[in-house]
C-alpha cells in the first residue's frame, strides 16, 4: 500500500516536471515557429530578388579600386580630348567629405558616390557630354543625375555617378 | 438461514418456517452451534450531522465507545442515519451461531415499503398519467408509520422517505393511543398506517386513519426481507478493520491510477509539445542553411550581374541637349539642362534681350516636332527684364524601376 502512495507521489511530482518541461519547449517552439515564419519571407524575398537577377544579363563587376580607376582614366582622357578640365570628386566634398569610399550597397556589392565636373566652351558642351555618356556606358556605374548649365560664355557640365564595385 | 427479529430480550420473533415468539434465554434451543442465522434487532436511531470522517468522533460523545456498535448510512450531504445497538447484545448474538448476520429492524421494514412501490415498474404511459393526476391532487405524503401486532406487543417505526423517525416497542396499553404518541414525538402529520393486522387496521380505518394492509409475506412487515439489508449488518471488529482496509486499498488504487494517468497524459503532451519543438528546430536548421546558401548564390548573382542593372538605371541626356540646341527658335536661348531619375528633365531658357516678338505658344509651336519636349510642360516666369521658361518633362516609369533589367 505504501509503495502504491509513494508511486502516486513520485508520478505526481513527474507529471508536474513534465508539465513545466512542456510549458518551456511549448514556449520555445512557438518563439521558433514565429522565427521561422519570419525566416520564410526572408527566404521569399531572396529567391524573387534572385529570379528578377537571372533575367539580367550577366556583366561581372571589378573589384572596386579598378572600378574607380578606370572611372577617372576614362574621365579625364575624354577632358583632354577636348580640352575640358574635367574633375572628379567626392559626391559630398561640400560636406568636408575627402576621400572616395566604397560603403555595401547590396549582397557583394559595394557603392561609391561621386561628382564629375567638367567645364569648357558654350560649343563643346554637346560633345563632352556625349563623349562622357559614352565612356561611362562601358563602366559598372550608374549616372543618377545630370545638370548642364550656361555659365556666360562656358558650359559647366555635372554629373552624380555611383561607381559600383566588388 | 435461521431468521429472527429480536424485539426484547423477553420477545423474539421467530421469523422463519412456522413463526412464533420466544425468549433470548430460549434461543440455544432453537440453534445449532454451527448454524447460521440472521437477527433483526431493533436500534436506538439516531440523526448525526458529521463527515465520514467525523462520524466516529461525534457518535464517541453520546454512545461510550466499547459498550455501543452503530450502523450508519448517508441521508444526505454531511447526514447520517445511524442504528446504534448494545455490543453485549450484539456478541450474545453471535455466540449463537456460526455466521451471524445481524441488521436494523427499521432498515428491512423500509426495504419492505420500497418493494410496495409501483412507481419504479410505471410505464412512460403510467407516469404522463400520474403527472396529470397530480395537476388536480395533494401530493401525497412520504411520511409513513408501520405498526406491528404480537399479541398484546407492538413495534411502531415511523419513516419520512429513507429517514427512519423513531420505532418503539411498546407492551399492552391502547395502541391507537401509543401510535398518536409516536406521531406527537415525531412531529409527523397525518402519515399513512400500515399493518400485518387486519382488525388493527379496520380500527384505525373507523377512527379516520388512512390505514392499509399491505401484501406482504408474514406477521411482521420487515421479515420477509430480513436478508435484502445485510449490507446494514453490524461488522465485527475483523470485519470493520477490513472494510477499512479495503477502502484504504480502494484510496490507494485510486490515487495511483490518478497519478498514473495524469504522467501519461502529461508524458503523452510532453511528448506532441517536444516533437513541435523538434520540428521547428529541423524547419529552422534548414531555413537558416537554405537563407545561406541563397544569400550566397543572390551575392554572386549581384557581383555577376548588378553592373548591367545600374547602366540600366543610368540616366542620359546628351540627344536631348542636341534635339533642344536645334529647335529652339533665335529669341530664346539654353541657360540650363538638368536630368534626374526622380524629377525627370527640366530645361530653363531665357529669352535674349532686343530679339523679336515671341510668346509662350511660339515656343510651344517650335518644339511641336522634338521628340523629347514636344509634351513638356512650359512655366514662364518674368523677373524683372527678364523672361524665362521652365520647361519640365515628367519622368515616364523606367523598366528598371519595376524590376527589369535591360541589355547594356
Amino acid at each position: 500500500m505504501r509503495s502504491l502512495y509513494v508511486m502516486t507521489v513520485v508520478f505526481v511530482l513527474g507529471s508536474l516536471g513534465l508539465g513545466m518541461l512542456a510549458k518551456d519547449e511549448w514556449e520555445e517552439a512557438d518563439r521558433l515557429e514565429a522565427r521561422n515564419r519570419g525566416l520564410q519571407v526572408d527566404f521569399d524575398a531572396l529567391s524573387a530578388e534572385s529570379g528578377s537577377l537571372d533575367r539580367a544579363e550577366p556583366f561581372p563587376l571589378r573589384f572596386k579600386e579598378d572600378a574607380l580607376s578606370e572611372l577617372f582614366s576614362r574621365a579625364i582622357e575624354a577632358g583632354e580630348v577636348l580640352g575640358a578640365g574635367v574633375r572628379v570628386e567626392p559626391r559630398n566634398a561640400s560636406m568636408g567629405v575627402q576621400e572616395m569610399q566604397f560603403v555595401e550597397f547590396k549582397a557583394g556589392v559595394q557603392r561609391c558616390e561621386v561628382t564629375l565636373q567638367a567645364g569648357l566652351e558654350r560649343e563643346g558642351a554637346g560633345a563632352i557630354l556625349t563623349m562622357l555618356e559614352e565612356e561611362l556606358g562601358e563602366l559598372p556605374v550608374s549616372v543618377r543625375k545630370t545638370r548642364v548649365r550656361l555659365v556666360g560664355q562656358a558650359v559647366s557640365v555635372s554629373m552624380d555617378v555611383d561607381v559600383f564595385g566588388r | 438461514m435461521k431468521k429472527f427479529i429480536v424485539i426484547s430480550p423477553d420477545l423474539v420473533w421467530v421469523a422463519h418456517g412456522e413463526g412464533g415468539v420466544t425468549t433470548l434465554d430460549d434461543l440455544p434451543n432453537h440453534l445449532q452451534t454451527k448454524e447460521d442465522a440472521l437477527f433483526a434487532i431493533l436500534p436506538q436511531i439516531q440523526r448525526v450531522v458529521a463527515t465520514e470522517r467525523t462520524l466516529d468522533t461525534v457518535m464517541a460523545q453520546t454512545f461510550p465507545p466499547g459498550e455501543n456498535s452503530f450502523r450508519a448510512e448517508p441521508l444526505e450531504d454531511n447526514v447520517f442515519q445511524v442504528y446504534v445497538a448494545r455490543t453485549d447484545l450484539l456478541d450474545r448474538l453471535r455466540s449463537l451461531g456460526r455466521e451471524v448476520f445481524i441488521v436494523p429492524y427499521p432498515a428491512a421494514v423500509r426495504h419492505a415499503l420500497s418493494t410496495l412501490n409501483p412507481e419504479a415498474e410505471s410505464s412512460l404511459r403510467e407516469r404522463t398519467r400520474v403527472f396529470l393526476q397530480a395537476l388536480t391532487e395533494a401530493p401525497k405524503s412520504d411520511e409513513k408509520v408501520i405498526v406491528d401486532v404480537l399479541g398484546q406487543d407492538y413495534v411502531i417505526t415511523a419513516l419520512r422517505g429513507k429517514e427512519v423517525l423513531a420505532v418503539r416497542h411498546v407492551r399492552g396499553g391502547e395502541p391507537v393511543m401509543e401510535m398518536q404518541r409516536t406521531l406527537a414525538s415525531a412531529r409527523m402529520d397525518n402519515p399513512g398506517v400500515m399493518s400485518r393486522d387486519q382488525d388493527f387496521i379496520l380500527e384505525l380505518q373507523s377512527q379516520g386513519f388512512e390505514a392499509e394492509l399491505p401484501d406482504l409475506a408474514g406477521l411482521m412487515v420487515g421479515e420477509s426481507v430480513l436478508d435484502k439489508v445485510t449490507s446494514l449488518r453490524y461488522l465485527t471488529d475483523i470485519e470493520i478493520a477490513r472494510e477499512r482496509a479495503r477502502q484504504n486499498k480502494r484510496k490507494a488504487v485510486t490515487a495511483f491510477s490518478v497519478g498514473l494517468g495524469m504522467m501519461a497524459i502529461t508524458g503523452g503532451a510532453y511528448a506532441v509539445v517536444h516533437g513541435k519543438l523538434v520540428e521547428q528546430k529541423t524547419r529552422n536548421a534548414t531555413l537558416t542553411r537554405d537563407i545561406e546558401d541563397k544569400q550566397a548564390a543572390v551575392s554572386a548573382n549581384y557581383q555577376e550581374r548588378y553592373a548591367t542593372i545600374a547602366r540600366g538605371e543610368s540616366v542620359s541626356m546628351h540627344e536631348e541637349l542636341f534635339d533642344l540646341s536645334t529647335a529652339l527658335p533665335p529669341q530664346v536661348v539654353l541657360q540650363s539642362l538638368e536630368r534626374d531619375a526622380n524629377t525627370g528633365l527640366v530645361a530653363t531658357l531665357e529669352r535674349r534681350p532686343g530679339a523679336a516678338p515671341f510668346s509662350k505658344s511660339d515656343l510651344k509651336s517650335a518644339l511641336a516636332s522634338s521628340p523629347y519636349f514636344a509634351a513638356a510642360e512650359i512655366v514662364e516666369r518674368y523677373e524683372g527684364h527678364l523672361v524665362r521658361y521652365v520647361l519640365t518633362v515628367k519622368p515616364t516609369p523606367p523598366a528598371a524601376a519595376q524590376g527589369a533589367a535591360p541589355a547594356p
